[in-house]
């Protein structure tokens, strides 16, 4: 019946009478996402774009029409370009290195056989289920300019460590080996990914003569560049989305303990701070839009670059 | 007829599934039924409606009380003054939401239309939730249940006014007193008896004498004023230099002002004699160089630290883990001479829109009643006297349970140490001020923490900090004050 259905589909866009007997089933089945959808994103989405536009204060529930004078103050908020920068020098960082240790975690792992293997990838994975407050707390410790062990680490080759908490030169860098901790998701991806590299290829490459790095450039790369493109686009928006880490280690309960200043200040920590502890819920919702608006921009360049540089089977 | 039937039936399930999942929860409080459970059990259902006057007060039904664990907690102050209240207001069911209080959580509720009856807020931040409407003012509280608000400390009392009109009761008294190693600083050739605690040249000139550097490296902390990233105790400096943060109405900001510069530029002279705050703040972080702050061994029993100002609840917390400590404590002072110190904690307060305001009170009123406070105390000296260690009080906003808790039951006479650093609190009571409410309270607090970490960090001088944070200051004041 509905193979009669497709064959017999006058035209493209139209239902033909099967179709349409089965769309309000369809419907049902899909209801709880389509009221998910509407109720916790669209909704909210619609209600944060009008506060953009008010001074809505969520104690006295009040708010009047203010236009784009959110928009405009933004301007001039130091913090907003403050935190912005924090936020980009971080994704600018992280992204590509976490594509690079990625990728050669998941070649290591794509080597490893027999009963270890199953091992280190589950190793590999842990710190992904680490909540982000234990991570955060966590790395409290270990990046102790005094006693962390990275600097004690380095202390062993012969290098003085920096301040990764205290100093605020070096706290970002700090933020960027914490997250990289962290990058289990995205060697798994990696992996599954050079799983499914034909391996003919490889031999027919080492038949003509490629070397190894050869055939890491000409057929790795290409046949994972999907992959490698998902990652990138997901990493650049976790970047610019950063806030549990951060917030357990340098806000919060821990504000007492360190002095630095504004290097750790992230673009929706102070989305955050707007919105629920000086209570400016228009600004904080114009802060999330204009945010919303840079990843947008961000991932369509992305999307854009990918057309010339990814490879998708079957094409 | 079928075919319709067909279509409409999926469309009606829909339907009806999204009117349930939108419809009032059936589990929640004001929807649920009596059961007959115990009251005050964090998440066991509600105990039966009735009324009750064991208290004072004719309270019953349910009370949610935000920004306090008793379940959770083990503290033996929280759990016997709840206690107490469910011995004085047994039909009163009481659940907690086994947090500290946290502005997102409270604002959730406010938004959601569901606020809780009570709330236990810090202080220094609750004026921003009183200019804005969030809680009852507290004059058909006092009159119900008869209350005498002059048995609370006035400089608590003053932080919860607005207006003349009472917004909360006090809980806790924190206050702040000079904590130091004795044998530490004994051995650096400082005396602590025949040190001038309020001359900042000497306090300086210590600081330097008794701070120790192997190089670059940083071995031992003279005085740590505790101003980085601490908001209080850089007011404490302001005040003690005849400053103040803001103005007696909170309505105007004073971060420009000589006394406020003056001050963070020298606590910032005490921190940069060791190496810069960076230096400064790993070693004091460093658990390895200085030990544990709320353990054993801590900062004093290793001798890497000689001196700061601290609040007085950490007595207890040496008392327990450096009972031998040679400790010496003495009043923060004025630069005159005279003792002083913040006074901070937390306020109960009824929020706007609760359902049961009459429990709401009852529960407050109890919670810091007198008795309370005193049952609480004694199980603590229990405790205390059990293990051996110095009982070194509970410091309450209640000036009629502290005389009974410090007159009657504190005895340190063992402890001579310990019973010095007890005096010293009570002395600096004297100089206890207010920090006032203002409406732009959290904002307020970050903006100076932000001037303060950014001087501190070089990024600018203190003056310049300092008045650009008055503007930004300003501004958010005036702004909360206008809406």
């Amino acid at each position: 019946m509905s193979s009669q259905a497709a064959v017999q589909r006058p035209k493209r866009g139209r239902w033909t009478a099967a179709e349409k007997e089965v769309i309000p089933w369809v419907l049902l089945f899909l209801s709880p996402w389509i009221v998910g959808l509407i109720v916790f994103t669209i909704i909210p989405m619609g209600w944060s774009l009008w506060l953009s536009f008010t001074n809505y204060d969520p104690l006295t529930q009040r708010g009047d029409f203010i236009g784009i004078e959110n928009y405009l103050d933004m301007v001039s908020d130091k913090r907003v370009a403050t935190s912005l920068f924090n936020t980009i020098y971080f994704t600018v960082l992280y992204v590509p290195l976490s594509t690079i240790f990625g990728l050669l975690l998941a070649l290591i792992l794509n080597k490893v056989g027999g009963w270890t293997a199953g091992f280190f990838r589950t190793a590999f994975y842990l710190p992904n289920l680490t909540p982000a407050v234990a991570v955060g707390t966590l790395f409290l410790m270990i990046l102790n300019g005094q006693s962390g062990l990275l600097n004690q680490a380095l202390g062993a080759v012969g290098i003085s460590g920096p301040s990764w908490l205290n100093d605020p030169a070096w706290v970002k860098n700090g933020i960027v080996i914490m997250m990289l901790w962290s990058i289990g998701g995205t060697v798994i991806i990696y992996f599954a990914a050079l799983r499914n590299v034909p391996g003919e290829m490889y031999e027919a490459a080492r038949i003509d003569g490629a070397g190894a790095w050869k055939q890491f450039l000409n057929i790795t790369v290409p046949m994972i560049s999907g992959a490698l493109f998902f990652t990138i686009v997901i990493n650049t928006i976790a970047s610019l989305q950063l806030f549990s880490e951060i917030y357990t280690m340098f806000y919060g309960a821990q504000q007492g303990q360190g002095s630095t200043g504004d290097a750790a200040l992230f673009y929706v920590i102070y989305l955050f701070r707007n919105a629920f502890e000086f209570f400016e819920m228009g600004y904080a919702s114009a802060l999330a839009w204009v945010l919303f608006v840079v990843i947008l921009i961000i991932t369509l360049i992305q999307v854009r670059l990918s057309s010339r540089f990814v490879y998708y089977e079957g094409e | 007829m079928h075919r319709r039937l067909t279509r409409l039936l999926p469309i009606s399930v829909s339907l009806i599934l999204v009117l349930a999942a939108c419809g009032p929860n059936a589990e929640s409080p004001e929807e649920s039924e009596d059961t007959g459970a115990p009251p005050a059990t964090g998440s066991e259902a509600p105990a039966p409606s009735g009324s009750a006057t064991a208290g004072g007060m004719d309270a019953s039904g349910d009370i949610f009380v935000y920004g306090f664990s008793y379940e959770s907690t083990d503290d033996v102050v929280a759990r016997t003054r709840v206690e107490y209240t469910q011995e004085q207001y047994p039909d009163l069911n009481v659940q907690f939401s086994e947090t500290g209080f946290e502005s997102q959580g409270f604002l959730t509720s406010l938004q959601a239309g569901d606020p809780p009856d009570v709330v236990r807020i810090s202080r220094d931040i609750i004026g921003s939730y009183i200019s804005r409407g969030v809680l009852q003012p507290l004059d058909d509280c006092i009159a119900t249940s008869g209350i005498d608000t002059s048995i609370y400390r006035p400089a608590a009392i003053e932080q919860l006014t607005s207006d003349g009109t009472l917004y909360a009761l006090p809980d806790f008294f924190d206050t702040a007193v000079w904590m130091a190693a004795a044998d530490e600083m004994t051995d650096d050739g400082v005396d602590p008896e025949e040190l001038d605690w309020s001359d900042w040249d000497a306090l300086a000139a210590a600081n330097d004498q008794m701070l120790t550097m192997d190089g670059d490296n940083l071995t031992e902390i003279g005085i740590d004023p505790k101003v980085a990233g601490d908001f209080a105790f850089f007011g404490l400096w302001v005040k003690a230099n005849g400053g103040s943060l803001l103005s007696d109405d909170g309505l105007e900001s004073l971060l420009d002002t000589p006394e406020v510069i003056e001050a963070l530029e020298y606590t910032k002279g005490l921190i940069d004699a060791h190496g810069g705050v960076t230096t400064f703040l790993d070693f004091r972080g460093n658990p390895d160089a200085n030990g544990d702050f709320f353990g054993s061994p801590n900062q004093f029993d290793l001798g890497s630290e000689a001196a700061f100002p601290m609040q007085e609840w950490y007595l207890n917390v040496l008392s327990e883990n450096s009972p031998d400590l040679n400790l010496y404590a003495t009043p923060f002072q004025t630069r005159e001479g005279d003792p002083l110190t913040f006074q901070e904690g937390q306020g109960w307060a009824i929020v706007e829109g609760s359902d049961n305001p009459e429990g709401a009170c009852a529960f407050i009123t109890s919670m810091v009643a007198t008795e309370a406070w005193v049952a609480a105390a004694e199980v603590r000296q229990e405790a205390r006297e059990a293990d051996g260690l110095p009982f070194t009080g509970v410091y309450s906003g209640n000036m009629e349970a502290d005389e009974i808790i410090f007159g009657d039951m504190v005895d340190l006479s063992d402890f001579p140490i310990f019973e010095a650093a007890v005096n010293a609190v009570q002395e600096s009571w004297e100089g206890a001020y207010a920090i006032p409410a203002s409406p732009a309270g959290e904002e307020f607090k970050q903006i100076v923490i932000d001037a303060v970490n950014s001087a501190l960090n070089g990024d600018q001088t203190p003056e310049e900090a300092m008045m650009a944070a008055d503007q930004e200051a300003q501004d958010a004041i005036d702004e909360a004050a206008n809406r």
